[in-house]
């Protein structure tokens, strides 16, 4: 290497090997430069201050902790997982059919469905129409009601869009003339403390669960099949590969062609959710399109709008269909919730501690009520008291 | 020699996520969220942003990955659009009275090394402390730049937004500028800061 420098003029921090030197130094540049400084006495002092303050400067930096780098990376998957296969495969949609899996969704407002030219339908002005009643109510295109007295009834509808009540009663109703066949919507409102099974003109089955409803079309339409779910409902979609089924709520809506789950829409639940127990399904939250796999829960929280994905157990989530009431770790607060809609009670906590008790285990929900909280009390220290339809729970 | 290996395997990299890999992303976000996290908290201190910004950029490299060209150093791609991503929230949430998306503030405390327990050698550190504070705010970034993120003149510049030679003068006049106020206060102080290298 040349140490006859013209250097001598110039300033070393002008010199990029320099500096490369001082940052990154090799067994060759350590030669060099050493060389350098002693067939360059004069120098010396010039160096070691340049070293000196380049070595320096090393900034106080926070770090990001171990946590903190896992935590932003399961974000970031977690944001990228869902949009990896935004466009949508109809074999791989095909093959899920006659899959099971769950869905839990909340509230009711507008709802823009993006699929098509068509114009989205306003189910919230549907919905509006009538007041929470005490026994199940089918209302009609032409708004038109049936109220149907029974705890366990069952609903079917043909494919000429005829209605059979527990298998003997027959009814029919007046189709609004300048609507299409698929534009003839219905709706089913089941109150809180009763539950109803529903069989649509394709075949598919749904359970919906008390305080709940679904409005549909009496017959579907030829490209899509498409129904709105408020509370909680489990589905057995009818397999069409040519007709993929649509369950909107107000959040997102659920794409499928043919397989069974279970959906749960409650207004008053601060968050909603979608399990899957078998195959695929895609959640579309916003623009967001999030494909999940069974044993994920998609949950969604309406104050902050944000949708994420997990892992989980899925029994606790569709065992209400059964009659049973599973629950993991849950707090007494989310059990009383559940249980006031089942059976259309009011629950009350004396305290906030109670509330914040969790629980594990399964309820009978074919017993009654008070035998439900005969269960609960002889497992936690809890007492309960019925004051006027009110259930209070207090801790012993 | 370095960076001639730096140059190809970031380039690999680079190429494999482009098409499709997901462990190249995940490699790419264990090496670099660090020295993001930390060039992003000298913009601001609120570190929920910093947080979200690396998260953002992340999101939108997996989004846009198809239309993305090929980049021979992922770290000043991804500086790039970290500072993007937080001059635009900053500039949106006010956190700053003033700021200027041209000339940012750029903090830059230095870190008290273990053995500045002597006189002589916390003298230096706060003579040279002060000295930085003296620097403009691109100085100091751009210093930081070369001489911890380790960005050559020609990366660095982009991250700057400015041309090569200008960014090369704010590096020199910096060092200069540093090496003169701590001479002039004091001509013997850097004597024993370093042992020899």
């Amino acid at each position: 290497m040349n140490l006859n420098f013209n250097k001598d003029s110039e300033d070393l921090i002008h010199n990029p090997e320099f500096l490369e030197w001082v940052i990154n130094p090799t067994k060759e540049s350590d030669l060099y430069w050493n060389q350098f400084i002693s067939a360059n006495p004069s120098r010396k002092m010039e160096i070691r201050e340049t070293i000196s303050i380049i070595k320096g400067i090393i900034p106080k930096e926070k770090e990001l902790s171990v946590e903190a780098v896992n935590h932003l990376w399961k974000r970031i998957e977690k944001d990228t997982v869902s949009t990896k296969k935004t466009i949508f495969r109809f074999s791989g949609w095909m093959s899920a059919a006659s899959l099971l899996f769950l869905i839990g969704v909340g509230g009711l407002i507008y709802y823009q469905l993006n699929q098509t030219n068509e114009l989205p339908i306003n189910y919230e002005s549907i919905a509006k129409v009538n007041s929470p009643d005490n026994e199940v109510k089918l209302i009609f295109a032409d708004k038109s009601e049936e109220v149907l007295h029974s705890n366990n009834l069952d609903i079917k509808y043909d494919s000429k869009g005829e209605i059979i009540v527990n298998s003997d009663k027959r009814l029919t109703q007046k189709m609004e003339e300048s609507k299409g066949e698929d534009e003839q919507l219905n709706q089913l409102v089941v109150p809180r403390g009763k539950r109803t099974s529903l069989t649509l003109s394709d075949g598919t089955k749904l359970w919906l669960n008390s305080g709940s409803r679904a409005i549909f079309p009496v017959l579907f339409g030829k490209v899509k099949r498409e129904i709105f779910i408020e509370g909680e409902a489990y589905l057995e979609v009818a397999h069409d590969a040519a007709k993929p089924f649509f369950v909107v709520t107000n959040n997102f809506q659920v794409k499928v062609l043919g397989t069974k789950f279970n959906v749960t829409a409650y207004p008053d639940d601060p968050s909603s959710s979608v399990v899957l127990v078998e195959g695929s399904v895609q959640a579309n939250v916003d623009s967001k399109k999030i494909t999940m796999k069974p044993n994920q829960m998609m949950s969604y929280e309406r104050e902050t709008g944000t949708a994420k994905l997990n892992e989980a157990d899925v029994l606790p989530y569709i065992s209400w269909k059964d009659g049973w009431l599973y629950c993991e770790k849950e707090t007494l607060e989310t059990i009383a919730a559940k249980l006031s809609r089942y059976y259309n009670v009011k629950i009350e906590f004396k305290d906030t501690e109670t509330k914040k008790m969790t629980l594990t285990g399964k309820l009978d929900l074919k017993t009654e009520c008070s035998g439900i909280f005969n269960a609960i009390s002889s497992t936690a220290p809890i007492s309960f008291d019925i004051q006027n339809d009110v259930i209070v729970i207090s801790s012993k | 020699m370095g960076e001639a290996f730096q140059l190809t395997s970031d380039t690999q990299l680079w190429s494999d996520f482009l098409s499709g890999s997901e462990k190249a992303y995940k490699i790419i976000y264990d090496t670099h969220v660090q020295s993001m996290f930390k060039f992003g908290s000298h913009f601001t201190k609120n570190d929920e942003i910093i947080h979200d910004c690396i998260h953002d950029v992340f999101i939108d490299l997996h989004k846009y990955r198809t239309n993305l060209q090929t980049t021979n150093n992922i770290k000043k791609y991804l500086f790039i659009s970290l500072k993007r991503k937080l001059f635009k929230i900053l500039n949106e949430e006010g956190r700053y009275v003033h700021f200027d998306a041209e000339t940012p503030a750029f903090f830059y405390s230095l870190s008290v090394s273990s053995e500045t327990d002597d006189d002589l050698k916390s003298r230096q550190f706060e003579l040279l402390e002060k000295a930085m504070l003296e620097l403009s705010n691109r100085q100091r970034e751009a210093i930081y730049l070369r001489f911890i993120s380790g960005l050559s003149y020609d990366e660095l510049s982009e991250v700057l937004h400015m041309n090569y030679q200008s960014a090369r003068n704010l590096i020199f006049r910096g060092i200069e500028k540093l090496r003169e106020s701590c001479q002039r206060k004091s001509s013997i102080l850097f004597f024993s800061f370093v042992k020899y290298h």
